[in-house]
Order: C-alpha cells, then structure tokens, then sequence
C-alpha cells in the first residue's frame, strides 16, 4: 500500500513538472506571438473604432502628402498627423493605413508599429478606399516571427 | 480596448499548450480526477475556438479560485464532512455542471442574430455565477451558524442544501466581483455593463441556494435534481436572462 502511495506520489509530481513545462513553453510562445504582433493584419483593423490599441506590422515608407491635400476635405487628417507619419506598404488595398509618431523612425523596414487609432475616415482622395492613422506610441522589430 | 488577434495555428498551438498544461496541473493537484481533466481540456477548447484565448483565461480565473477555496479550511471541511470528493478533486459532472452554462453561451455567439455584447454578458454571467458558487459554497460551509434561504428563515445545519450564511453571501458577492472585474481587461467588456455579470451572478448563485432548499435531492430527500443539475441551472438561467435581454434590446 505505501508502495502504490509513493508511486502516485512519484508520478503527480512528474505531471505536475510536466504540466509546469506546458505552461511556461505556452507562456513563452504567447509573448513571442505577441510581441511579434502574429494574427494582426490591417484588414481586421479597417473596421476598428477610433480609441482601439492596435498593433501593426509590415514595412513603412514616409509619407508625403499631395498638393491636392489642401483642400478642405483632408483637414480631419491634418488634425491628427504629428511630426513624422509613414505610410504601411503592400496593405489590403481598400485600407490605407497611416502610422504618425512624433519622432522620425529612419528603421522602418519590417517593423511592428502599436498605439491608438487616432482617425478613420473614407479617404479624402475620393477612391473610396478607408484611411486609417494609428497614433505610435510602441515602435519595435520582430523577435522571431518577421 | 486593445485588438483581438486571429486565431492562426500558432495561437492555437499557445492554446493546445496551455490547456494540456491546466488540465495536467488540474490533475496532479487533485483539483480534478482523471476524467475531470479530460473534459475540461475540451471545454477550455470550445471556449478558445469560438470565444478566443482572451475568454478563456476568465474561466481560468474562475478555476484557479475555485482550487483555492476548496483547499481553504480544508480540514475543518473534512471534519464537518463537507469537501469535495476523496481530496477536493472534481469530476466530469462538477466541470460540466459548473463549465456547461458558459460553453453554451460561446455557442450562442455562432448565431447571427445574437450580438456580440449580448454573448459576452451572458457568458460572463455564468462564469461569475458558478465563481458565486463556489465561493459561498466553500467559504460558507466554515461558517457556524446558517439559516435555510426558504421563509421563515430557520436555522438549519451546515452544509446542508439551501442552508446560507452572511459569510457565504459575502464570499458570493466577491466571487462575482471578482469576475466582473476581470472581464473588463480579460474579454474587453466595456466597464459600464460590468454590473450585469456582478448581480447575475450573485443572483445565480441565490438560486442555486433555492433549488438547493426546493428540488435538489439528497441527504434522504428525494428530489428531481442532482447537485450538478442545480449549478448548471443556477448558471445557465440568468445567462439565458441576460442573453435574450441582451438579444432584445439590441
């Protein structure tokens, strides 16, 4: 009878090894998966309310704005952009997607940008396509999943 | 608020992980027996699949408090005759009498109709009912002197069905605090609706007292419901309430 006691003994703290095992490799995998921002993609993001925290990634270029961006109709996104905005490359094409810092980010290949969604509006330019412009507040790199 | 994040097969493979890591920790601290484990595993599942990974650490939560509760004053427990099982463990009926109400709510969400912030109360509801509970069950079976929830109120004996105590209203109170707390950050659930799943659940675990006191069997009464039968149903109905509330008016 102690035999069987020690042996169940013996192998609840073998599942209990395992079991912490399981859990700190999906712990890990967890942060890994979310610092590296798998699973988010602007489409999702295109029906996301002004306010949300989002995270995006992909490659950024500056963003310069056309002559035609005088006109009254941009005046909602003047009103959010900061010193420096970049626009995200190879994006779903029916979403623009804006990222506006306050300081410039020469390193903008393949980055993970996160923050508030400052503006969503349909796209002053009359293409019918829906400007997004997320306010950075986190600007990093993928540590694994790139 | 902050974005959901798709479920890719990475995440799943952080789900699957996590689960099999719950269900064998469940295990190895007797919290859960064998078969126990087993169904939570795929409860935890259907809970991650369809509701997502955010939903499933409110159950978590719920299951983590339930094993600290029932280990608190285990041996005066013990001695009064009032633990849970063998060691405190739990089997398939406690996990899916206290799991169930909240595995449907998941389901519910499946139907068009039904809008998101409706399923996301009603599954919270049920989680914090059956946290509700467990917490006064636990909590209030240390207490030393209980009434019956039934008019005119006699004294009735420890642990006994529909007995109740301040202590264990209280300890049901926090329970379902707890609960809707933590959905606020947990599922996103905007924070003024939190009082919804609060006072569902405190008054879920009220009529999980009642039926105790009415239909449940036991202790030489006959009666037509098991102890799993009355949790299920003390989650289930106000869940369905806030659900079909929540439902109507859009």
């Amino acid at each position: 009878m102690e035999r069987l006691v020690g042996d169940l003994m013996r192998l609840r703290r073998g599942l209990l090894a395992a079991a912490v095992l399981l859990l700190s490799s999906s712990g890990s995998l967890a942060f890994v998966l979310s610092h590296d921002a798998v699973g988010s993609d602007a489409a999702d993001l295109a029906a996301a309310p002004v306010g949300d925290e989002a995270g995006i990634k992909g490659t950024f270029a500056p963003y310069l704005a056309t002559p035609a961006a005088n006109d009254a109709r941009w005046a909602p996104l003047h009103a959010v952009l900061s010193n420096a905005t970049y626009v995200l490359l190879g994006a779903d094409p029916s979403i623009v997607v804006l990222v506006t810092a306050e300081q410039a980010h020469p390193d903008a290949a393949d980055a993970i940008v996160r923050g508030p969604i400052v503006l969503r509006m349909a796209h002053p330019d009359g293409s019918g396509r829906t400007l997004l412009v997320l306010r950075a507040t986190e600007w990093t790199h993928p540590l694994v999943f790139g | 608020m902050t974005r959901r994040v798709a479920l890719t097969p990475l995440w799943l493979l952080v789900v699957l992980l996590a689960l099999l890591g719950l269900a064998l920790l469940g295990y190895a601290l007797g919290a859960l027996d064998l078969l126990g484990s087993v169904a939570s595993f795929f409860l935890g599942l259907l809970i991650a699949l369809l509701g997502g990974l955010d939903w499933l650490f409110l159950m978590v939560a719920f299951t983590g408090l339930g094993v600290v509760v029932t280990r608190f004053g285990y041996r005066k427990k013990k001695e009064r005759r009032l633990a849970e099982g063998e060691a405190g463990e739990r089997g398939v009926p406690n996990v899916m009498g206290n799991g169930a109400a909240a595995g449907l709510a998941v389901l519910a969400g499946q139907i068009a109709i039904v809008p998101h912030l409706a399923v996301q109360l009603a599954y919270a509801t049920a989680v914090a009912a059956v946290t509700a509970d467990t917490m006064a069950s636990e909590i209030g079976s240390l207490a030393d002197r209980v009434r019956s929830i039934l008019p005119p109120f006699p004294a009735a004996e420890v642990g006994s069905n529909g007995a109740v105590s301040l202590r264990g209203h209280l300890s049901a109170f926090v329970g379902a605090t707890l609960i809707a707390g933590l959905a606020v950050p947990l599922m996103h659930l905007p924070l003024r609706w939190a009082w919804v799943p609060l006072v569902g659940g405190f008054l879920g675990c009220q009529l999980d007292s009642l039926l105790g006191a009415t239909l449940e069997r036991g202790a030489g009464r006959a009666g037509p419901l098991s102890k799993q039968d009355v949790n299920f149903l003390a989650s289930a109905v106000p869940a369905f309430v806030v659900l079909l509330a929540g439902t109507l008016l859009g």
